[in-house]
């Protein structure tokens, strides 16, 4: 009791119990982030795969990398690059997922419906909810 | 050490002063731990049904619900699906095979309210809604489960299926009887079907007590409630080039329906033909890239979305007030967007630069 009323004195500006808390508070705040949007698993760069509309696996928009998915007709070939994803190639007619582009923002997504397979971008607050396409 | 009284008093000042601190501290704790749950608390699941993605999200309910849900609107989607389709064979299909005899035939229950709903439409928005086209959207190929490749039917086929004028006016309906006396007619539900079956699929979620919802049928989409502490927000997609046009805060009970010159076509030598056939003319309409009808019901957006597509920038006002629907964004082959004054505050463009806006009369 005696030291920590004493120890204010030696720092150019005094630290009351009330600073005490507010510090405790910041630090709570910071671990309570931290484990928000880390912990879950939901943050964002990440996007999750469908086949056939069942969930397929996700995937780190921050780590460059081709990805096969297997769908209906036969090989979807997605590539990340720099927090984006896109359709490159998909064994359909109308390669309508391939004029889609890259998609990033929390929420689009990307589909090729004749191969059943579908990507969408994962984010703890999405831009949107649902795309009107 | 005994404290002095004069430092007593300051120390219960300063205890004072950092009240508001901590409790603000506190609530934004709390403010982001609230914020976290909402977020975790959307159940989301996809179902490749009807001929397209359906998409369902559910706010605040625990995931068992949620999967138990969407199992019950699977079954419907698939019922409806094969109850509706045009082409399988399945209730309307047999319809179809059976409407150019000009006999007297009993139909499905099933589809009486769409014969009678889909011709009320058809004939508020000006024939522009058609759904007794079938043989025209055969003749382009677009009644098939594989888009088409070209070439586009002669004019002369398509002068000789305009001239026999199919419309649902050429039915006759009775009880579960029905006749056609018209040999040309030939039902596609395929701008209005998906629409009724999204309806259905939000009244069966209410019935199993959820109130805050998005059920996306390919774009065809209806929401009720909200998403917690916000409205929903909804995503339009950019007719031409990648990404999204806008996003659109949605809330209560409203559907957003959104038909696209990008959504089924094919080219050929360099033209680009799409699916949406302009029924006084037999040709893809022009003049539309895509349109977003804002209404009620499903079934009667699905169907507007179709007639302001066709009626495209120079008409699209007074069919859209004939058919009652609410909000429309209708964006032009040259990218201007023609907007009810209603969407302004709602609706958030996401392409740089922003489009040129032209603000009609409200609806």
């Amino acid at each position: 009791m005696t030291a920590s009323m004493d120890l204010p004195r030696k720092l150019p500006f005094r630290l009351t119990r009330g600073d005490r808390l507010v510090l405790l508070l910041a630090i709570i705040l910071l671990l309570s982030l931290y484990g928000l949007y880390w912990s879950q698993g939901v943050f964002a760069g990440q996007a999750a795969i469908y086949v056939n509309g069942k969930y397929w696996g996700k995937v780190n928009l921050y780590q460059s990398q081709a990805i096969d998915v297997p769908g209906k007709l036969g090989i979807s070939h997605l590539l990340v690059d720099k927090g984006r994803i896109r359709f490159v190639d998909s064994p359909c007619t109308g390669k309508q997922c391939i004029y889609q582009g890259w998609i990033s923002k929390g929420g689009e997504s990307a589909t090729c419906l004749p191969n059943g397979v579908s990507v969408q971008v994962l984010s703890p607050d999405p831009r949107y909810d649902s795309i009107n396409f | 050490m005994k404290p002095s009284s004069k430092a007593h008093t300051r120390q219960q000042i300063q205890t004072i002063n950092v009240v508001p601190g901590i409790v603000i501290t506190g609530l934004l704790i709390m403010l982001l731990f609230t914020g976290g749950c909402s977020k975790q608390q959307v159940y989301h699941e996809q179902l490749l049904t009807f001929g397209t993605l359906v998409e369902v999200n559910i706010w605040g309910v625990k995931p068992e619900a949620g999967r138990k849900a969407v199992a019950a609107l699977e079954e419907d989607f698939k019922y409806m699906n094969s109850t509706w389709h045009a082409w399988h064979p399945g209730a309307l299909g047999r319809i179809n095979q059976l409407l150019p005899s000009g006999e007297k035939f009993t139909i499905s229950p099933s589809l009486i309210p769409l014969i009678k709903e889909s011709k009320k439409l058809s004939e508020l928005s000006g024939g522009r809604f058609n759904p007794a086209i079938g043989n025209l959207i055969k003749l382009w190929g677009f009644e098939s489960d594989d888009p088409p490749h070209g070439p586009p039917p002669s004019d002369q086929d398509i002068e000789a299926l305009l001239q026999k004028k199919p419309s649902m006016d050429d039915l006759i309906l009775n009880g579960v009887e029905l006749q056609s006396t018209n040999p040309a007619v030939r039902l596609d539900f395929g701008g209005y079907a998906k629409g009724v079956a999204v309806d259905m699929a939000i009244d069966h979620l209410r019935d199993m007590g959820i109130h805050n919802a998005i059920i996306n049928a390919g774009g065809d989409l209806r929401i009720i409630g909200r998403h917690g502490d916000r409205p929903w927000r909804i995503g339009i997609r950019n007719p031409r080039g990648p990404g999204m046009l806008a996003s659109v805060d949605v809330q209560g009970d409203e559907c957003v329906f959104t038909s696209g010159d990008y959504e089924r076509f094919f080219e050929y030598e360099g033209v680009r033909y799409y699916h949406i056939i302009d029924p006084h003319t037999g040709y893809p309409a022009r003049g539309t890239t895509s349109v977003t009808v804002f209404g009620d019901k499903g079934g009667a957006s699905d169907a507007a979305a179709t007639a302001l597509f066709i009626a495209g920038p120079e008409d699209w006002y007074d069919v859209a007030k004939a058919m009652g629907v609410k909000g429309v964004l209708l964006v032009d082959t040259r990218g201007t967007v023609y907007m009810t004054p209603n969407l302004k505050d709602r609706v958030y463009f996401d392409v740089d630069p922003k489009p040129k806006v032209v603000y009609s009369k409200p609806l």
